[in-house]
């Protein structure tokens, strides 16, 4: 076994160098040893034989087209490197974040435009001779700047310039209606 | 000289010769082939592993860089993807349950080899070297059937020249045992 092994060695040059030099040693006076070298020597060139196959078909022929048919199949579809998914999905993260912190969620724009919404709206002026009893007047004002009906309420602290400028306008139309009103009921009753 | 002609070769496709691509594949197709047979035991797998290197090749040759021959350059790629098609076969096989003889038939319904003395030496070629450990295998088929030195096979594999020589210690006398008893 010792000796078997010894063979394998030497013919795999896995020996030392002052091994090997006793192995050629005895090799040169053994008979037998050399034998058994050229007998394991034998049986690996018998592989080799067994390797030699010929092929009998025409792959060789036929494989060098498919392989360059592959490779022009390969440069027709359009390669996409892996660090170009990294680039898309970085930008689309950074402009969500730039989106966010240049205006806000949504729920703070709706309510800075409720406030701009609120502010634009056409002012209803309601008007009353006294604060606890609203009148509804529907006084046709045409005459006046920018609003068809205006209702008027005494209190109203929130008017623009040009309501002001209405409110003005109404109460002086009212005074001399109430004037008016009073003349004819002063005529209607005798005094 | 041979090594020669290859650098002319590769410098020749760098500089965007087709034809010398050609050249290279008709060079090295057969060596390739029989490589990555002798590795996967059967046509298909062999087949699969030789047009993926020749597609690499194509696509990496401009990285060669000119300090090996082309030759342990191919015969790397050819290795390494072996090797990993065969891991890959051994997890599909784990994980599916694969029947092997089954899977076998099936490969080599479609050979290159139909004559039928070169059938029984293939046949016989794969049973030997079925019971090899991969790593026994790789340098075997290198150093037996390819007659690479240990310091090619060391470029191609990557593994140390002691740890070659165990390797293949190992392996003929496998493969010793096994053709003694054959003949018993």
């Amino acid at each position: 076994m010792k000796r078997n092994d010894d063979i394998l060695r030497y013919l795999s040059d896995f020996m030392s160098e002052k091994e090997r030099l006793e192995f050629e040693k005895e090799l040169s006076f053994s008979e037998e040893l050399r034998n058994q070298v050229a007998e394991k020597k034998s049986i690996l060139e018998n592989m080799n034989a067994i390797a030699d196959i010929k092929e009998d078909s025409p792959y060789f022929q036929n494989l060098l087209p498919r392989v360059r048919a592959k490779v022009e199949k390969k440069k027709s579809v359009m390669w996409v490197p892996r660090w170009a998914y990294l680039l898309v999905s970085s930008t689309a993260v950074i402009l969500i974040v730039v989106n966010i912190s240049r205006f806000g969620t949504g729920n703070e724009n709706s309510a800075k435009k409720s406030v701009q919404e609120k502010q634009s709206e056409p002012t209803y002026i309601e008007y009353s001779l006294n604060n606890d009893n609203v009148v509804k007047s529907d006084i046709d004002l045409v005459n006046t700047d920018n609003t068809d009906k205006v209702n008027f309420e005494i209190g109203i602290s929130q008017l623009s310039n040009t309501n002001k400028e209405s409110l003005k306008e109404l109460s002086k139309y009212q005074r001399i209606m109430w004037n008016i009103d009073n003349n004819s009921v002063a005529y209607n009753s005798g005094y | 000289m041979a090594e020669l002609q290859d650098f002319d070769l590769v410098k020749e496709f760098i500089a965007g010769s087709e034809q010398a691509f050609n050249k290279i594949v008709l060079k090295y197709q057969n060596k390739i082939y029989w490589h990555a047979r002798r590795l996967l035991g059967n046509h298909m797998d062999a087949d699969e592993v030789t047009q993926e290197v020749l597609i690499v090749l194509y696509n990496k040759l401009h990285t060669f860089n000119f300090q090996s021959s082309l030759f342990t350059w191919i015969f790397r790629i050819v290795s390494t993807r072996s090797l990993n098609h065969l891991r890959k076969g051994k997890i599909k096989k784990v994980l599916f349950l694969d029947d092997d003889d089954n899977e076998k038939g099936f490969k080599n319904n479609e050979d290159i080899v139909r004559d039928l003395e070169n059938r029984e030496k293939l046949d016989k070629l794969d049973k030997v070297l079925d019971k090899l450990a991969l790593k026994q295998k790789e340098v075997f088929i290198l150093r037996n059937f390819d007659g690479l030195s240990y310091e090619e096979i060391s470029q191609i594999t990557g593994r140390s020249v002691g740890g070659l020589k165990a390797n293949y210690f190992h392996a003929i006398k496998k493969v010793t045992e096994m053709m003694n008893e054959k003949e018993r």
